[in-house]
């Protein structure tokens, strides 16, 4: 046991002093700092804030600072960007196909909510391009050498979580685009060998695109994928900072070190804010896109992200069942080949390592470049592909519209489109009346001499309005193209009837009354003004029709005439009775059985409306278009 | 100052700016969210036949209207319940229904409030089913002739009054009693038929007076 050695008193008294005169000094001195400092050094008593801060602080570069280096520092900021927007937007994000498209759209009307989505948007995009950069300077420096292989690898892994989750983010808006987008991409995860289908029945959720596919996709993209790349970004910038001084063995020396902040950090800021400042300005200008949303009833050209465009591109060069070699094994291998380098790079001397890693770069960017140009330039010099991405516009815009009138019924955002007359009227018609009616311009009727083409029945475009009826009134239109030319019509007691009239003094001014008086029946929106303007001649028209004009001796019109002989003309036009017409046109109220030409029941059978061409609700939808409602 | 200083600060004000770009819009994002404007639940409208109100006993009937839930628009949707409460007596306000009057296909027919001789209608009264304590829907108990919410016990009279005392077996919760509605009888000009109509708002829970929800 050791003894201490004998103090002098003296000196004890000395120590004693001067240690509470220190004591009191720092008690004085923390006294007179700033609150904030107080507050810090309370923290960072308890916390040792100053250490975990060291690494940060003491952090330098060995070679200098350089603007090449702050892709990574960009890229980590970008997706804090992305998680920080991400976040916002999952406060009014709603999965499902019934919700998500009209969630999106709600979030886009929000005050700041369509920039936030726009800047996740273009953000992302940002992100995957920096991280294209980031690669290939790190692939050219070859700073996978050792010991930074783990660096590399993580890197690596973070490529296809990087595009997993731009690639599960882009169908969350539940839009056409995106449903059409994930369903191509599922397939191709189905055609993976052995266990794709398990795979895209494991993503979907079942067969095809539903509700489980966007509860799915969401968590994939905010909790699996997010988890899986804050793992890897941990191994990775862990690494940098145990093996950051070791920089000299990868980056000539030439400069002197110097401390990371701020010398590198200014830098890294600068690319930073010329990054955000380009997003937020493409966020604020244009947005992120929203399409129509997702129905299987819509028409649609899915293509990928422009991206991924080059894996569209391929897959073209690789037929039927070799898809998948352009689809996943083409990708794979790359990866494999980018994993193996640290190991390629060893067994190459220094020079064929060199040459290697440049024809890595030109062969994926030039590839990457040329097969996207490819693409690109297909689509371009395809009209009917410009055409179909302007109707996608065209439909996106009034779901649009139609959310920001009415909201969005309960059944979900699909239900916008498929009520809406004006979207589904023509198509409608184009699928069960073109091949007979004509529609304005569209008509073959006029243009075309081959009879195959040759639209048979009326023209049906401004129906029931007043120019339609004064047509269809006239005895040289009534027998012709776009009226009854072509039907049993053409040459019938109708023209004898309107050609006398004609022939009679005033008789034109009369027809004009009884078209006028006529149109006035079907009330059509767009003649409301004039109909109200017009009221004392619609009158005379009315008794022109049951009067002089001897109309009611075939057709009926209110209380006048009988119905069997010709169609009635009590409502001509209206909602009524186009929907009438279309369900049944061989009722006694129309044509009859024996009149009619070839014109088919719709709707014949109300009891069981399952037996029916048209559901009631199509066949409404149909008269409201024709009358431009 | 020196140009590590400069840097620095250089630093830390590009790297505000881009926090600013996204913050602010951010926290402009999340406070818009409480700023929007809830869909306006007063509505008037005709409940039920006053023929088909028995005297004496209460009836509760639902509300429909045009909800708004964020996106979604409900055209008819059971915004709340109302209590009815028809007794004898002489009752002032009886007009043609508002909303009828402008669409009568004839004047002649309309009946006017001086058609409808004033003994012939009783008084009815309206609450709304809501509880003010806390919420729940009140319901009637026929044997205690009471409104019960089964939530915490609040108790009212058929009159909608709180229940106090003894024969409660508890305190009751209510801050006040149940929501009385403006509620008048009306003529329907096409059919000729009374009927009830409510004007039915929402107010505040917990609150001693009755304040409306904006």
């Amino acid at each position: 046991m050791r003894r201490s050695p004998p103090v002098d008193p003296a000196t004890e008294e000395e120590i004693a002093r001067t240690s509470a005169k220190l004591h009191a000094q720092l008690a004085r001195h923390r006294q007179e700092a700033s609150l904030l400092r107080r507050t810090w050094n309370w923290l960072d008593d308890r916390a040792g804030l100053r250490g975990w801060l060291l690494p940060i602080r003491r952090r330098r570069l060995p070679g200098g600072a350089r603007w090449e280096y702050s892709t990574a520092s960009c890229l980590l900021w970008l997706l804090v960007v992305e998680v920080v927007t991400g976040l916002l937007l999952m406060t009014t994000y709603s999965p499902g196909s019934a919700t998500a498209w009209a969630s999106v759209h709600y979030i886009d009307r929000s005050a700041g909510g369509g920039f936030i989505r726009g800047v996740h948007y273009f953000a992302s995009q940002a992100l995957l391009i920096l991280f294209a950069v980031h690669m290939v300077r790190v692939l050219l420096r070859a700073a996978f050498r050792a010991p930074f292989e783990l660096i590399w690898i993580t890197g690596l892994l973070l490529t296809p979580l990087v595009i997993g989750l731009a690639v599960t983010g882009n169908p969350l808006s539940a839009s056409i685009k995106g449903a059409s987008q994930i369903e191509v991409e599922g397939s191709i995860i189905g055609s993976t060998p052995l266990v794709g289908p398990m795979l895209k029945r494991a993503l979907f959720g079942g067969e095809d695109v539903g509700q489980l596919t966007f509860t799915h996709l969401y968590f994939l993209h905010v909790a699996l994928l997010p988890l899986l790349v804050g793992l890897l970004l941990i191994v990775h910038i862990a690494q940098i900072y145990r093996h950051g001084l070791s920089a000299p063995m990868i980056h000539p020396t030439k400069g002197r070190a110097v401390r990371y902040w701020p010398y590198q950090t200014v830098r890294n800021m600068t690319v930073l804010a010329i990054v955000v400042g380009v997003v937020s300005w493409l966020a604020w200008r244009y947005g992120a896109p929203l399409d129509a949303p997702a129905d299987s009833e819509l028409p649609y050209t899915p293509r990928p992200e422009w991206y991924l465009l080059f894996l569209f591109e391929l897959r073209r060069h690789f037929s039927g069942q070799w898809e998948f070699v352009a689809t996943i094994i083409l990708p794979l291998l790359t990866l494999g080949l980018l994993l193996s380098m640290p190991l390629i790079d060893r067994l190459c001397t220094v020079r064929t390592s060199a040459v290697l890693r440049v024809l890595i770069v030109f062969v994926g960017l030039g590839g990457w470049i040329g097969l996207t140009l490819a693409a690109v330039m297909r689509d371009r010099n395809d009209p009917e592909f410009a055409a179909s991405r302007a109707e996608s516009a065209r439909l996106a815009n009034r779901a649009c519209q139609l959310a920001d009138q009415n909201g969005v019924p309960p059944e979900g955002a699909a239900a916008l489109l498929r009520r809406d007359p004006q979207t589904r009227g023509p198509m409608l018609f184009k699928a069960h009346c073109a091949s007979c009616h004509g529609y304005g311009e569209n008509s073959s009727n006029a243009s075309s001499s081959d009879a195959a083409t040759k639209t048979s029945a009326p023209d049906l475009a401004n129906f029931a309005s007043r120019a339609w009826l004064t047509g269809m009134l006239d005895p040289a239109q009534h027998g012709g193209p776009r009226y009854f030319g072509n039907t049993k019509f053409a040459h019938s007691d109708m023209i004898e009837a309107l050609t006398a009239i004609c022939k009679e003094p005033r008789g034109a001014a009369r027809l004009g009354d009884a078209a006028v008086a006529l149109s006035a029946e079907a009330a059509l929106p767009s003649q409301a003004a004039a109909d109200a303007q017009d009221a004392a001649r619609i009158a005379t028209g009315r008794q022109r029709i049951a009067g002089k004009l001897g109309c009611t001796d075939c057709h009926r019109f209110h209380e006048q005439g009988d119905l069997g002989s010709a169609a009635d003309l009590t409502g001509y036009g209206s909602r009524d009775w186009l929907i009438g017409i279309i369900s049944n046109p061989e009722h006694e109220r129309f044509y009859g059985k024996k009149l009619n030409d070839r014109m088919p029941a719709f709707a014949e059978n109300p009891q069981s409306p399952e037996g029916n061409v048209l559901t009631g609700e199509e066949i409404e939808l149909l008269a409201k278009w024709l009358r431009g409602e | 100052m020196h140009r590590r200083s400069v840097l620095k600060l250089t630093s830390a004000a590009l790297g505000a700016a881009c926090a600013a770009a996204i913050g602010i819009p951010g926290v402009n994002y999340v406070v818009a969210t409480v700023r929007r404007n809830r869909s306006k639940a007063e509505t008037v409208q005709s409940v039920i036949r006053l023929k088909d109100l028995p005297v004496g006993r209460p009836v509760a009937v639902a509300i429909r209207a045009r909800a708004q839930d964020a996106w979604t628009v409900a055209p008819q949707q059971v915004v709340g319940h109302v209590w009815l409460l028809r007794r004898p007596g002489k009752s002032p306000a009886v007009g043609p229904k508002e909303a009828d009057s402008k669409a009568a296909v004839s004047p002649a027919k309309v009946p006017t409030a001086g058609d409808v001789p004033p003994e012939d209608v009783d008084i009815v009264e309206a609450f709304s089913a809501t509880c003010p304590h806390l919420g729940c829907n009140v319901v009637y108990q026929q044997d205690k002739q009471q409104f019960l919410c089964p939530c915490h016990g609040g108790a009212f009279d058929r009159h909608g009054r709180m229940v106090t005392g003894t024969a409660l077996g508890h305190e009751n919760p209510a801050p006040r009693g149940l929501d009385k509605l403006a509620c008048s009888v009306v003529l329907d000009a096409i059919s000729g038929e009374k009927w009830v109509e409510v004007r039915y708002q929402r107010f505040q829970q917990g609150a001693t007076r009755q304040i409306v929800e904006e």
